[in-house]
């Protein structure tokens, strides 16, 4: 016969034990093809399952932005992940098939364990480019932030590149300019963010996690995507080629180093592509150690042609030139301050009825 | 080749295939001489096919312009990304012997409305200028294909020249690592394919863009249907957008033909209908030097066709989709691999869009036009980009917590609000328990647990709602809650035994030790060799139990020794001799006791035999002593386990 009081004290017992004890628990060894950093308790499916879960994967767009309001047209939302939230989701999942207490006592122990596993998996979701054997990204968790963005430039544009960095290229010393300086060669200095997930959720929305609080995002135009194209002459109706170093692809800067574009006589529009392509021959640098024999082959042309990638960056306005920009107090203005909450809480919702605003 | 580095792409001119689609014949011979056999040369067909009708959609990765778009591109070509790098050059349109360089077959070519017609679903067959032959017809990747209908003037004023092709197609590899496409399948080469022609947007008369469709098409056979370099003399001004072949200035050429009543009326209304083509085509005529060209041309092809019998041509005329070129000139016929249409106007670009984001937090209302970087617009110009919806509800109400008062039914029907919040929320998370003891997180174990009820009765359900999809997510995958069971049953619940356990046996002493030690007499006798230790448990604590005491001799009944392991003669010898004598062994009946005998006999030898009893025994002290040997050895162990450990308690449990 045991008593109710004893069974209590027995599965507090058996959670002490089992916490104390964790590390008996058989663990999985990692496999050369995965991924693990070290082995680990939770199987790696289920593990990894429960990852892609805290990154909120198939998790209903409703439940990430409650309101289609929040995320209007051509318009990029940053966040934080709410990470009592995935926890939340998380704690859902493993809630299936736990039906006894000893089940839910059981889980109960191995939970802070699971947790800090999962939080270390989250890092291995997406790790493009790792090659077995490789060391894989491991660690306590820290915060998560993101951004929604809804707009025809992830419709139009797709396969847009995302970088996210800890320290804004204008922040550093010497400062790099937004344009010029910031390549792969920077990453370490501005601190590159990991893409815990990026996806798109919808034609135009993409939606971005990263590992860490980025000071800086900055968003290129998709490089597979980008396309020929001329610069105008002033204000008029002749456009010409910059032409570049086939080298590195630097931009030749000298006024001489241009090569007007022409057109098919009687054909607007018409680029007459032989002549241009004569015309961008004549121009000195074209015979260099990449090209000996100074030929014009499609590869050269393209380098001639192509627009660099628009690089949108968003980053405190404070370090620009021009400075100013969207106080940073505008941005994010609750309909429902806290005083009014407060307010209500104290009084009851019938003296502070929320304050309803139609769409204008 | 290793990849580019995050933020730069390679650039390859083309790549040189030495097998072009098509026909081949693998012929193979060895030149041995055997003196009494022949070597058979080996004679094979391999076919290299190759996409020739049809693209596969998934080889598509971007367009440019965008698909259906509308936007300001006339300062850059069209172009199309292919995922097979290969493409352009997977065929051979006709290269000549002294080529340096493979030619693509692929061009692609921008026309605006009214310059040729794109005709779907055709027998493929159909889908080439009549006349043309092209190598292995018959080898074709689709039944249908669609073609590209243009006139003879539109080919030599629009299509690249064949130099020009090369240097319209070209490989680039690009690093994925930062974008979308980075852990799918695509390894970062493709291959592009540009078009020759601005799409320009602004028209001599104005008005609200071109709209233009681009073909990709095959151009296998017709190469020597192309300009020549020498057909077009360079020109560097860039004029206005103006139409190669307007149909409206045919029509009313063709509407002062004699027509018959009806047929009139129709005509004059084709008349007015092009009178804003035909005007621009007029402005055009007299603005620019090569327009009188143009009007020659026109001019003269419409002579030779008036000369002509032209048989309802005006009808025809006026149906936009089949205009019949082929009445006015020669046309010819492109199959298209794949086409898509835009319009060119206004000024959007990926650099506009990206500028005029509205860049916030999320949780921010707009509550009416705003200029990207901040404050409100004081003069909103009529919002051209943005899809403005209908004033139909209110604005939502975010708190200051990012949560928003969104509408909530309860369980028994009540119509109520309450707050909820997504999973992003504008400020920093805290996790929940981490400011009480973050080592040991709180769990709930159902969504009710984590309802919350707010000061103004109004409840919390963010947490409930995402432990609610967390759980429905699980239980939606049967792999995922196959998994879950699997672990719990097998690591789960064996980690969790084996500390138990681990717990008791390390504070055991003595006899009772050695009992928890003794190996589980059924788990020993595994038909699989275990491939982990047994995890121990109370049962087997009492089956050890047991053990000890049936051993002490005389105790309890001597225990039927194990059954030994058959054996095809033994077998053979009980059923033909000691059956009787084994079945009453196998039933603990007293010696001498033989089944095989007749009822009447058996039945007086088992009444007259004595039952084997522990009490008969007589030795029952023996047995207490093991008995409170235990039982004092249990004391031990309880009393020397902390406060709360249980062990020695589960084992009174499973013993009781």
């Amino acid at each position: 016969m045991i008593t109710g009081l004893k069974a209590a004290a027995q599965l507090q017992a058996t959670i002490a034990a089992v916490a104390a004890l964790v590390d008996r628990m058989p663990v999985q060894e990692p496999t050369a093809d995965a991924p693990d950093p070290h082995p680990f308790h939770t199987p790696r499916e289920l593990r990894m399952w429960l990852a892609h879960l805290r990154l909120l994967e198939s998790v209903p767009f409703s439940h990430l932005v409650a309101d289609a309001e929040l995320l209007p047209p051509e318009s990029i939302r940053f966040f934080h992940l709410d990470r009592a939230w995935t926890d939340a989701l998380v704690e859902g999942a493993l809630s299936v098939g736990t039906v006894t207490t000893g089940d839910r006592a059981t889980l109960a122990a191995l939970y802070p364990v699971v947790r800090e596993e999962i939080d270390e998996s989250e890092r291995l979701v997406r790790l493009p480019g790792w090659t077995a054997g490789q060391e894989a990204p491991s660690g306590p968790a820290g915060p998560v932030t993101g951004f929604v963005l809804r707009s025809r430039m992830v419709s139009g544009w797709p396969a847009m590149s995302v970088r996210g960095y800890a320290r804004d290229n204008l922040a550093l010393s010497p400062k790099q300019d937004d344009d010029l300086d910031v390549d792969a060669g920077g990453d370490a200095a501005m601190g590159k963010l990991q893409i815990l997930r990026m996806e798109r959720l919808a034609p135009a929305v993409l939606l971005v996690l990263f590992d860490g609080v980025p000071a800086v995002v900055h968003l290129e135009e998709p490089r597979a995507g980008v396309q020929f194209g001329f610069h105008q002459v002033g204000d008029t109706n002749r456009m010409e080629v910059h032409t570049r170093s086939i080298e590195d692809g630097t931009r030749a800067v000298s006024a001489t180093d241009t090569v007007p574009v022409p057109y098919r006589s009687g054909v607007p529009g018409v680029v007459h592509v032989h002549e241009l392509a004569q015309r961008l021959v004549e121009k000195p640098h074209r015979v260099t150690e990449q090209n000996p024999t100074g030929r014009m082959d499609a590869a050269v042309f393209a380098v001639e042609l192509l627009q660099f990638p628009f690089r949108s960056v968003y980053g405190d306005q404070t370090l620009t030139p021009s400075g100013g920009g969207i106080d940073i107090g505008d941005l994010f203005l609750p309909t429902v301050t806290f005083d009014f909450l407060a307010d209500r809480f104290e009084h009851g919702p019938a003296a502070y009825t929320f304050p309803r605003e139609v769409n204008p | 080749m290793t990849e580019p580095q995050v933020g730069y792409f390679r650039l390859y001119p083309h790549f040189n295939l030495t097998m072009t689609a098509g026909e081949y014949v693998l012929d193979a011979s060895i030149d041995m001489t055997v003196p009494t056999a022949t070597m058979e040369p080996l004679h094979a067909a391999v076919d290299v096919i190759a996409p020739r009708y049809r693209l596969p959609p998934d080889q598509v990765l971007s367009t440019f312009p965008p698909a259906g778009s509308r936007g300001s591109y006339g300062a850059r070509l069209p172009q199309i990304v292919i995922r097979r790098r290969t493409l352009p050059w997977e065929r051979n349109p006709g290269r000549r012997a002294g080529d340096p360089d493979p030619v693509p077959w692929l061009a692609l070519v921008l026309i605006s409305a009214g310059e040729g017609t794109i005709v779907t679903n055709k027998p493929v067959a159909e889908c080439i200028t009549p006349g043309v032959t092209i190598s292995d017809p018959t080898v074709t990747d689709a039944a249908m294909g669609d073609y590209l209908e243009v006139p003879r003037s539109v080919v030599k004023k629009l299509f690249p020249t064949v130099d020009e092709l090369a240097l319209l197609a070209h490989v680039r590899q690009v690093n994925l690592d930062d974008t979308e496409l980075a852990m799918g399948d695509d390894d970062g080469w493709m291959s592009v394919v540009v078009g020759n022609r601005l799409p320009l947007a602004q028209t001599e008369a104005g008005g609200a863009g071109v709209s233009y469709t681009v073909a990709l098409v095959n151009l296998e056979g017709q190469l020597g249907i192309l300009p020549k370099p020498s057909d077009h003399d360079p020109d560097d001004e860039l004029k206005l957008y103006a139409p190669l072949f307007d149909i409206g200035a045919y029509a009313s050429v063709l509407t002062a033909q004699p027509l018959s009543a009806d047929a009139a009326a129709a005509g004059a209304a084709a008349a007015a209908a092009s009178t804003s083509r035909s005007a621009s085509y007029a402005s055009a005529l007299a603005g620019t030097a090569w327009a009188a060209g143009t009007a020659k041309d026109a001019a003269a092809t419409v002579r030779v066709k008036a000369d002509e019998p032209v048989p309802d041509a005006h009808r025809q005329l006026l149906g936009i989709i089949d205009i019949p070129y082929a009445l006015l000139e020669p046309t010819y016929r492109f199959p298209v691999l794949t086409s898509w249409s835009f319009t060119s106007e206004g000024d959007t670009t990926f650099e506009t869009l990206a500028n005029e984001v509205s860049s916030r937090l999320l949780g921010y209302v707009a509550h009416g036009p705003e200029l990207p970087d901040g404050g409100v617009d004081p003069s909103p110009p009529a919002p051209t980009n943005a899809v403005t919806e209908p004033p139909s509800r209110p604005l939502p109400l975010v708190t200051a917590t990012g949560h928003v008062v969104t509408a909530y039914r309860t369980r028994i029907g009540e119509a109520l609000e309450a707050y909820f919040r997504g999973a992003l929320m504008p400020t920093p998370s805290v996790r929940d328990g981490d400011d009480v003891d973050p080592a040991h997180p709180p769990l709930a174990h159902a969504a009710d647990q984590l309802r919350r009820v707010t000061p103004d009765g109004l409840q919390d359900l963010t947490y409930a709602a995402a432990f609610e999809i967390g759980r429905l997510l699980a239980l939606s995958r049967p792999g995922v809650v196959a998994q879950l069971n699997r672990w719990r049953r097998e690591r789960f619940a064996d980690a969790a035994h084996a500390a138990v356990t681990g717990a008791i046996g390390g504070r055991l002493t003595g006899t009772l030790k050695g009992v928890f030690d003794l190996p589980d007499p059924l788990a020993a006798v595994a038909l699989h060799p275990p491939t982990a230790p047994e995890p121990v448990s109370g049962r087997q604590m009492v089956r050890g139990l047991l053990s000890v005491i049936a051993d002490a001799a005389g105790a309890v009944a001597s225990p039927r020794p194990p059954a030994p392991a058959g054996h095809a003669v033994d077998d053979v010898q009980v059923l033909a001799h000691a059956r009787g004598t084994r079945l009453a062994a196998g039933l603990a009946l007293p010696a001498g006791v033989d089944l095989a005998a007749d009822l009447q006999t058996v039945a007086a030898t088992l009444r007259a035999a004595p039952v084997t009893t522990a009490a008969a025994s007589g030795d029952l002290t023996l047995a207490r002593a093991a008995l409170e040997e235990a039982a004092a050895a249990l004391v031990d162990a309880a009393s020397a386990l902390d406060a709360g450990d249980i062990a020695a308690a589960d084992i009174i449990r499973r013993l009781s």
